[in-house]
């Protein structure tokens, strides 16, 4: 067993007695795992086809058309092949389709009764309607949701660690390093952020890694400023001096002895970076200056919300689980920052 | 030939555009096996004396002006940072005033107190880990195994004190600074701590340098006294000597002022009038010029090291020439 620092032990301790806290963790960390399976779970691929005494996973193996009967070499349309006659005429066949059987991007006009036209109301086959292409709205939630999510703990990752290094050695080294770097860094915070995500976009195309590359390189300068002066503070340290009296050089003093202790404040203020990062997301989303758009995205539904002022379930659903997620988290972010609190004076009702 | 030989050494702080002196003229010699005290009040250059010993300054404050640091004949202000790394925590270790700040918060003692062992010694854990047991033991630690799990704030003052003596001796030092290493303490422990690195010493036949405020404790320790006044060493001798014929007019109202169940209950303690003259406000001639009794013409000029019988001493009172 790892035994913890009892300071830590306190932290968990306290952060678990907050029960609001707890249970917002909970509940977004296993919503995102869920979410890191959509695929299983939301697809309009079945997860199993039994065809002539053979059995195909769709989901995981790619299987061109010709294999069930078809002319072609591409992907079949999984729907069509069951409603077809050669399928469906040889007893035995089937096929089980997961929970909710639309894919994201998959319009569902086939589906529809005749006389309506999307974006449809909510109703049973389509429990949060469908958006104005026909495509399931609870279905781009969810892979909305493993979309956001996922850039966010990229981009708050990378803000870790190039504010820690640049902010660390700043505050390390001091004099001269600190005095240039900050003219550099008021340089980068004094350019327009949304400028340059829209030439980004323009001179290397829209998409999840540019965006994120664009976003990194300018959000670590809040985290860089936070490590300064933790590093700062640090450095003059008692143990840190200590360490130096007993002929530890100067890597393994910030290694051993300054980061982990620098690194503490950063962990109350990381569910706020992960809410800044998602709402930032929707927001380029929502402008249409995010993620490409035939990937789902709650900005883009919002969006879509806009032009669609009658279909009330297109911008609701979606700005519910947005607003979820950010309260939640902030209640994380909350709880983490009262267990990290030394006073005991809060009370949690 | 003495273990460390400080030579006229002159030292200053470079403060917002002038540089200010802080050390004058120091010259301290340790001899090998030696216990040596450096007394004198708080702001008179101890800490600093000690720190500058392996150059532990801060890089842009402090200037080495001039004079030698021999240790081992060697000359520390001449040693490139990484033949310092060598002797700091091998040759010369240090144990600090605040076990408490002094330890890292957020490791366990075990990697704490074999760091040193692992950096100067060798390179094997296992064998560390049963030095420091060893030591660990010889400081009076007991449930070994669990403390070296356990983290500093777990532990009380005392214990981390003795945590920090073993681990200065982990690389067994030939010279031992310890910097007012009971003042954070209680009293009752402060004498426990004394006596046992007073019975380390005496095994290991390591020096040490003893800084402390308290003239009494450290009477009773050491062999040799340096008393500190603004900066400068104003008087060095055999404790005995210091204690019994105090020179320096600084020295003997120290002295006089150590409160004492010997003394008359109903006489006051001697006080010494004025403060200490701060940096940068040292005066230009003998720096307790301003607070001294005896203070004649001659004062106002710089004195040198007088050699008296056994001690050596800052003061015109001792020079051949005003006699």
């Amino acid at each position: 067993m790892i035994k913890l620092n009892p300071t830590t032990k306190r932290r968990l301790e306290k952060f678990k007695k907050n029960k609001r806290a707890y249970y917002s963790l909970l509940i977004i960390f296993t919503a995102y795992i869920i979410s890191l399976f959509a695929p299983i779970l939301a697809n309009e691929k079945p997860l199993l086809v039994y065809y002539r005494g053979n059995y195909y996973f769709p989901i995981f193996k790619f299987y061109p058309e010709k294999t069930f009967g078809g002319k072609e070499e591409t992907l079949p349309n999984y729907k069509r092949l069951l409603r077809s006659n050669e399928f469906s005429k040889e007893s035995g066949n089937y096929m089980i389709f997961p929970l909710i059987p639309y894919g994201y991007n998959e319009s569902n006009l086939e589906s529809l009764e005749e006389d309506e036209f999307p974006p449809s109301k909510p109703s049973l086959k389509h429990l949060l309607g469908t958006d104005d292409r026909g495509r399931d709205v609870l279905t781009r939630i969810l892979y909305g949701f493993r979309i956001s999510m996922s850039f966010s703990l990229i981009l708050v990752f990378i803000e870790v660690i190039i504010g820690t290094i640049i902010g660390g050695i700043q505050g390390y080294f001091s004099g001269v390093v600190d005095l240039s770097i900050q003219r550099i860094i008021e340089i980068l915070s004094s350019i327009p952020f949304l400028f340059m995500i829209l030439i980004m976009g323009s001179f290397f195309g829209r998409s999840f890694g540019v965006l994120l590359f664009t976003y990194a390189a300018f959000s670590w300068i809040g985290i860089s400023y936070y490590i300064r002066g933790e590093f700062y503070k640090l450095r003059k340290a008692q143990f840190v001096e200590a360490a130096k009296a007993f002929g530890v050089s100067n890597k393994k003093i910030i290694f051993r002895h300054i980061l982990p202790n620098a690194l503490t404040p950063i962990v109350t203020f990381l569910p706020f970076m992960l809410i800044g990062s998602i709402s930032v997301l929707s927001a380029l989303d929502f402008l249409g200056y995010g993620i490409p758009a035939p990937n789902p995205s709650w900005g883009e539904m919002i969006g879509q919300g806009r032009e669609h002022l009658s279909a009330w379930w297109l911008i609701t659903f979606p700005s519910i689980a947005l607003f979820l997620v950010i309260q939640l988290t902030s209640f994380i972010g909350e709880g983490l920052r009262d267990a990290f609190d030394s006073k005991d004076r809060i009370t949690f009702r | 030939m003495s273990l460390l030989d400080i030579k006229n050494f002159y030292l200053n702080f470079s403060l917002k555009e002038k540089e200010v002196p802080v050390l004058l003229d120091i010259n301290l010699k340790i001899e090998k096996g030696e216990i040596h005290a450096i007394v004198g009040e708080s702001g008179c250059g101890k800490s600093v004396t000690s720190l500058a010993i392996t150059k532990l300054l801060p890089e842009n404050l402090a200037i080495y002006k001039s004079g030698k640091i021999l240790f081992n004949q060697k000359n520390i202000l001449e040693l490139d940072d990484k033949q310092i790394r060598e002797i700091r925590g091998k040759e010369i270790a240090y144990i600090f005033q605040d076990p408490f700040t002094s330890l890292n918060p957020i490791k366990k003692i075990k990697d704490q107190i074999i760091e040193s062992y692992l950096i100067h010694i060798s390179q094997n854990k296992k064998e560390a880990l049963e030095k420091a047991e060893y030591l660990l033991k010889k400081v009076g630690i007991t449930e070994l195994k669990e403390r070296l799990e356990s983290y500093p704030a777990q532990m009380s003052g005392g214990m981390l004190q003795r945590i920090s003596i073993a681990m200065a001796l982990m690389c067994e030092p030939s010279l031992l600074i310890a910097d007012e290493p009971t003042s954070a303490l209680d009293v009752t422990i402060q004498a426990q701590l004394v006596d046992l690195l007073l019975k380390i010493q005496a095994e290991q036949k390591m020096s040490i340098l003893f800084i402390s405020h308290d003239i009494g404790l450290v009477g009773s320790i050491s062999q040799k006294i340096s008393v500190m006044y603004a900066g400068e060493i104003i008087e060095t001798g055999p404790t005995r000597e210091i204690l019994t014929k105090p020179l320096h007019p600084y020295t003997q109202s120290l002295i006089t002022s150590i409160p004492s169940l010997h003394k008359d209950p109903n006489q006051k303690l001697t006080t010494i009038f004025g403060i200490v003259p701060s940096l940068g406000e040292y005066p230009s001639g003998c720096h307790f010029f301003t607070r001294c009794k005896e203070v004649f013409e001659k004062c106002n000029q710089k004195p040198r090291l007088f050699e008296t019988n056994a001690s050596h001493v800052k003061c015109f009172l001792y020079a051949e020439e005003c006699k």
